[in-house]
């Protein structure tokens, strides 16, 4: 169903040239495909950073949002069109974090009573571990956790997912594996815990 | 980037702890659109285009640089009012 | 989900712009950044609490620290007003993502900027010149030597008013008074008499209501009503007398520097309401041959 849509297909969306009659159109169809491209990317990225399922559709929305209104300033030769989509969706996790500290909503609430309501048992073992994973990164501080949910991004390179991160490749891949060990040491004690 | 995938954690990691709701990017593109009729209500007129030019030529810089100078004037003039003497022969 | 919020206009605001602002009028720039009650706090802080808040307390303190604190004002004006461009610049710096509000316009910028910049800071130094204190330049030596020709001196303007709370005229004081003829004129002389006073003058002899103000062992000092200051005469003044009894509403006024000294003598009594300012400090002094630093901070009543 889907045809191969790459970083020119990217490029092309984010430019603002007026070329044709119905260009109107046809730059909205673009960009229609960047959001069918780029969506998985990004709600992979929000919840590695620990957000609730709806809190990242929230976030999700004001990042293709803001690509759009500031596509006038995505400039090609500067970065990659993902580099750029995944600073505002790094600004966008931190702002929404700033706005929200007084208000967590508890994951176990939310989540689980509305994703899990006719679920078999197989599935709810599995929502348990995306939770407990979920609540791992939470205790994970801002930096660390960045570091974490840019990893996982196909189309960014360690040196892109620095620049977002405004530091030396170096130290994000050092950030990135301390990160990680923080990470399996609070996912053991939980286990250890449970039993 | 995700050419290592080492363990199990980097599964569940890599596997996305959320997902996209199918209809998201029709959600996004109704609300571009909506975004996008403020935009374009406006035509091209020549008053649109005067105001373009008047919004984005180097008027409001010298607007305000004209006005930061005779501002700053006046503030100059009213900190050091307080010494700037009258004679009392 | 979410309500439309976030479709108004976004405006991230530019810090020079907000800088600029706040160059030409204090607070100007933070109204740009929307800062709504930090720009009007910035504002009152920068006309009111720097230079007349200051200047009134340095009234009701000793004339001493007259020059300090119209320095501190000064100062702390400087201050508020470089932290106003400074603040307009790093706040707008982190506004790239700024909902403007509907009142945020050019017009109201202007309007406010024209209100407080060109009619509220500028009547507000006019008060506070013509109400509490003035500088002022004496070009004459008719008050030598308490008052050199070249001293720049403040005069306290809460004086010898029925509803302010400044002093009285006494005699002694060393006043600024309106030029009896011409009123375009401020004059600095010491008030010697007052309504119902008997002066007379004979030779270099002064005596009020009977009393003599110097003695025959310092006949260049003189004193009245506890102070005491130095007169000067040149050497040949001719022994005419001249006497006066001051009739009510008016003072008798003379210049220290006597022979040389164009006063009460000549063009006769100044009326009391004419009377409007008490010489307090000097603050700077510059004759022919430089900068007399030593005459800087004197007192001079």
């Amino acid at each position: 169903m889907e045809s191969k849509f790459t970083s020119a297909d990217a490029v092309a969306a984010l430019s603002t040239d007026i070329t044709g009659e119905d260009s109107q159109d046809s730059s909205a169809q673009r960009f229609g495909a960047f959001v069918e491209h780029y969506q998985h990317a990004v709600f992979g990225f929000l919840g590695r950073m620990g957000f609730s399922q709806a809190d990242s559709e929230d976030i999700a929305q004001e990042v293709f949002l803001k690509a759009w209104r500031y596509r006038r300033s995505y400039n090609p030769q500067k970065a990659q069109p993902s580099t750029w989509l995944f600073t505002i969706a790094r600004n966008a996790a931190i702002s929404k974090f700033s706005s929200k500290r007084a208000v967590e909503v508890p994951l176990d609430t939310v989540d689980i009573a509305a994703e899990t309501q006719h679920q078999p048992e197989r599935q709810l073992q599995n929502e348990q571990t995306r939770l407990a994973l979920a609540k791992a990164l939470r205790q994970l501080p801002l930096d660390d956790r960045c570091a974490i949910a840019l990893f996982y991004i196909d189309d960014l390179s360690s040196a892109d997912a620095a620049s977002i991160l405004q530091c030396k490749t170096a130290t994000f891949k050092t950030r990135l594996s301390r990160a990680r060990n923080k990470l399996k040491l609070i996912l053991d004690d939980r286990d250890e815990m449970n039993d | 980037m995700t050419d290592k995938y080492t363990d199990s954690l980097d599964v569940m990691l890599a596997d996305g702890l959320v997902k996209s709701p199918d209809d998201f990017t029709k959600k996004v593109m109704h609300r571009i659109s909506e975004h996008a009729d403020i935009e374009s209500s406006r035509r091209l007129t020549t008053r649109s285009l005067i105001g373009d030019y008047l919004k984005n030529s180097l008027w409001p810089a010298a607007a305000l640089a004209t006005s930061a100078a005779l501002g700053g004037f006046q503030v100059i003039a009213f900190i050091f009012g307080i010494w700037i003497p009258a004679t009392a022969g | 989900m979410k309500n439309n919020q976030s479709m108004e206009q976004n405006s991230p605001r530019k810090p020079l712009f907000a800088a600029l602002m706040s160059t030409a009028l204090p607070g100007l720039g933070q109204l740009y950044n929307g800062e709504f009650n930090k720009a009007i706090w910035l504002f009152l802080l920068f006309a009111i609490v720097s230079v007349p808040l200051v200047v009134i307390i340095a009234l009701v303190l000793p004339a001493v620290l007259t020059l300090p604190l119209v320095i501190l004002a000064t100062l702390l004006s400087i201050g508020i007003w470089v932290f106003a461009i400074v603040d307009g610049w790093r706040v707008a710096n982190r506004l790239r993502d700024f909902k403007i509000s509907a009142w945020q316009t050019s017009g109201v910028y202007t309007l406010v900027f024209l209100v407080c910049a060109t009619v509220i800071l500028p009547s507000t130094m006019l008060w506070v010149r013509k109400n509490q204190v003035e500088p002022l330049y004496v070009p004459s030596g008719s008050m030598e030597p308490s008052v050199l020709k070249g001293d720049f001196l403040f005069a306290q303007k809460s004086y010898n008013c029925p509803n302010c709370w400044g002093p009285e005229v006494r005699r002694g004081d060393v006043a600024i008074f309106v030029y009896p003829d011409n009123r375009n004129h401020y004059y600095i002389k010491r008030v010697m008499a007052l309504p119902g006073d008997k002066v007379t003058l004979q030779g270099t002899t002064l005596t009020i209501n009977g009393e003599r103000l110097n003695t025959d062992a310092e006949p260049e000092t003189e004193s009245l009503g506890g102070k005491s200051w130095q007169v000067q005469w040149s050497d040949d003044v001719p022994d005419e007398t001249f006497e006066i009894t001051v009739e009510p509403g008016h003072a008798f006024v003379l210049g220290d520097n006597r022979s040389k000294s164009n006063d009460s003598r000549v063009f006769g009594l100044v009326p009391l309401s004419d009377i409007v300012a008490k010489a307090r400090q000097v603050w700077f002094s510059k004759s022919d041959d430089g900068i007399r630093w030593s005459r800087v901070g004197r007192m001079l009543n």
